[in-house]
């Protein structure tokens, strides 16, 4: 993987940046009609930030699971499925067209069944591996579907025969705006079960059954972000598709703020995480459902950075723990059950250094991405605008809180599990420290590359990812008029700055008070004593604390309303069509009627000479009788 | 070598999307024998391969 990572360094630094786009076609696949599938790469600004990224963490991981899968007994098993997982989430990305897009679909998605599903020993993995392949299921057949709609409109799948076709379609003004609405809307759906969105996000916090490196490369940093690639590659088709756009942006926002509310209450240290990561999923949706596909992908990779480095560090905590607790002991993730591992500093201090990107701390990563999401939906403004602004704010408190709780509940305060579980804790071996130190710089600095045009203000003028990424998003915004809400903004006036510094300000102050708020609450055993105090009535959890404890009942109700019913035809399909018309009635019918009739006919066959001469001289009587009727007539 | 690397770069585009391929079937062929990390794979089953070149030599001369 190392050395995938320096090849696409290479690649990134030489022809990249000299806006060249590679292009090559391996050998031709399907050809059939007018359906001419090759298996071919496309390397343009996008996919080689992807191929950066995936690259780049996955080396990161690699080396840290060397030190976390040390003991594992299937060690080569878990690098195996890692590395295929690396190959088709790169076929993914580098596909040059819609149909290879989809092969590394599916194999990211079988990698994460098998890799969910990896200590296969205990039925609460394999569940969740189950659970994740089929959810994912149900996504991918609204992909095919809207992949069979662009193939019927354009008579194409390739990227660079869409490029041409919408081009040409949008001059004649041929474009069929339902049918591509349609496309988007199945293709989106697609992106759902991927990127974990309502009403597919589902399968993502069950998904924290597998080990940590898992959950840190694949349902963090970048699997789950397939979805986000999906859209900014078709971006071209998205932007002729405004009212797809607008259930993308509604349900990105509606996501951020669901998964945000039920990460208050978590006590699993990855479920935090996992529904954070579905949280932050979300605010990406919602920059593509606003047409800012360029700040979608900016969040992208700088929650690579600073998701990839919590996950990471909270399995260097879970590692230490499992010393003494034992593998797969719940408590070694229940964050009620820590406190103090403040011992542990190079996992402490990098893990608060990932908090403070991921709550929007300012001038780290996550500040500058998340800023100026909310910033476009705000800058939208029409009501819509406002309410998605609204509903993004309300999940960055959210997020700044469950940060800090998780923080101060895992690191400072008094530790509350088993004494020799703290007295063992140690910190992590040289190489899982080494990429959480490298991973926590980049959560630093990785959003210095855009920052805001308000900076310009102090003379601070950065611009460079906006600009790497400008020449992906060049065609659908030139298709675009220049009033539609979908442009991506180039020049901002006067007071569009001034209502960025104040958005700037809001954001700031609302992630420094509550990151304060939950901080000192969570920090101290006191103050964590008269919070339980005042959640719980006779230690039970009350009212709406219950409903988001219990996750809002989602589990409850899809169990209730789709694998019962399921499950209660697939049981009478079972007994009606299996057990009765095929095994009684086709196969152990057919086969009673052949011994029933051959029972029969076995008794003709006596043996006896004398019975063949009865039977010969009765048939001769009745053959007699017979013709002397018909004579006689 | 280094020419082919920095000239040839649809080559090198093959390289990082089979790379992790390579890392799969190693880790699925020899891993069980192996147990190495991909990351490290591939040097160690070249180093391999040169121990055994170097065995060969020693047998024959």
């Amino acid at each position: 993987m190392v050395t995938s990572f320096a090849l696409a360094v290479l690649l990134f630094v030489f022809p990249l940046s000299d806006n060249g786009v590679i292009h090559t076609t391996a050998v031709g696949w399907i050809s059939t009609g007018g359906l001419n599938i090759s298996l071919g790469l496309y390397l343009d600004h996008l996919s080689g930030l992807y191929m950066l990224i995936i690259t780049g963490i996955g080396a990161l991981i690699h080396i840290y699971s060397i030190g976390y899968m040390k003991h594992d007994d299937a060690y080569w098993r878990y690098f195996a499925y890692l590395n295929l997982f690396l190959f088709s989430m790169l076929m993914l990305v580098l596909g040059d067209n819609l149909v290879c897009m989809f092969l590394g679909w599916e194999g990211v998605g079988l990698c994460s069944y098998l890799l969910i599903g990896f200590w296969y020993k205990h039925l609460v993995n394999t569940n969740a591996g189950m659970k994740a392949f089929l959810v994912n299921r149900v996504g991918d057949f609204g992909f095919m579907i809207g992949m069979f709609l662009i193939f019927w409109h354009f008579g194409s799948l390739n990227y660079t025969d869409l490029f041409l076709s919408v081009d040409q379609a949008t001059a004649k003004g041929a474009l069929d705006s339902s049918l591509l609405n349609w496309a988007c809307v199945c293709m989106f759906i697609g992106a759902c079960g991927k990127s974990a969105q309502i009403p597919l996000y589902v399968w993502l916090p069950d998904a924290m059954a597998g080990p940590t490196p898992v959950s840190a490369l694949i349902h963090a940093a970048t699997m789950v972000t397939a979805g986000i690639y999906m859209l900014a590659r078709m971006n071209f088709i998205y932007v002729h598709a405004e009212y797809a756009m607008t259930v993308v942006a509604v349900i990105g926002a509606s996501t951020a703020l669901f998964a945000g509310t039920i990460g208050l209450v978590q006590r699993d240290v990855k479920k935090v995480l996992a529904y954070s990561t579905v949280s932050q999923l979300g605010f990406m949706f919602l920059a593509a459902g606003l047409g800012q596909f360029n700040l979608a992908v900016f969040h992208v990779f700088t929650h690579a950075f600073f998701k990839a480095l919590l996950f990471l560090g909270s399995g260097s905590v879970i590692h230490s723990l499992e010393h003494t607790l034992g593998h797969g002991n719940p408590d070694s993730q229940d964050i009620w059950k820590m406190g103090g591992l403040k011992k542990m500093p190079v996992t402490c201090w990098t893990m608060v250094i990932g908090s403070l990107a991921l709550a929007g701390f300012p001038l780290t990563a996550g500040f500058f991405s998340k800023d100026a999401i909310l910033f476009s939906a705000f800058h939208r403004g029409d009501t819509l605008g406002w309410v998605l602004y609204g509903m993004g704010m309300v999940a960055a408190v959210c997020t700044a809180f469950y940060t800090f709780r998780m923080v101060g509940l895992t690191f400072f305060g008094q530790w509350r599990g088993n004494e020799a579980a703290y007295a063992h804790a140690d910190e992590a071996p040289g190489s899982m420290a080494v990429p959480l130190v490298i991973l926590a710089f980049f959560a630093l600095v990785a959003g210095l590359l855009w920052l805001p045009p308000a900076f310009a203000d102090l003379h601070l003028h950065s611009e460079s990812f906006k600009t790497w990424l400008d020449p992906v998003w060049a065609q659908g915004q030139a298709a675009l008029a220049a009033d539609s809400h979908l442009r991506m903004p180039q020049e901002h006036d006067a007071a569009t700055i001034a209502a960025e510094w104040m958005n700037i300000a809001i954001s700031s102050v609302v992630a420094i008070v509550m990151i304060a708020f939950a901080f000192s609450i969570y920090s101290k055993a006191g103050n964590i004593a008269k919070v339980q105090k005042l959640a719980l009535r006779d230690g039970k959890p009350t009212g709406l604390y219950t409903m988001v404890l219990n996750k809002y009942y989602v589990d409850e109700l899809y169990d209730t309303m789709i694998v019962r019913p399921l499950k209660l035809v697939s049981d009478v399909l079972f007994v009606v069509v299996d057990v009765v018309v095929i095994d009684l009635i086709l196969v152990r019918g057919t086969a009673e009627v052949v011994r029933v009739s051959s029972d029969l006919g076995r008794r003709i066959q006596t043996g006896l000479v004398r019975h063949y001469l009865y039977a010969f001289a009765v048939g001769a009587v009745i053959l007699t009788a017979l013709f002397l009727m018909i004579a006689q007539r | 070598m280094l020419d082919l690397l920095f000239e040839n770069h649809e080559f090198v585009l093959y390289l990082v999307a089979l790379l992790p391929l390579f890392g799969f079937l190693i880790n699925g062929f020899f891993g069980s024998r192996m147990s190495v990390a991909s990351s490290g794979a591939l040097p160690r089953v070249l180093w391999s391969l040169r121990l055994r070149w170097r065995c060969c030599c020693l047998c024959f001369r």
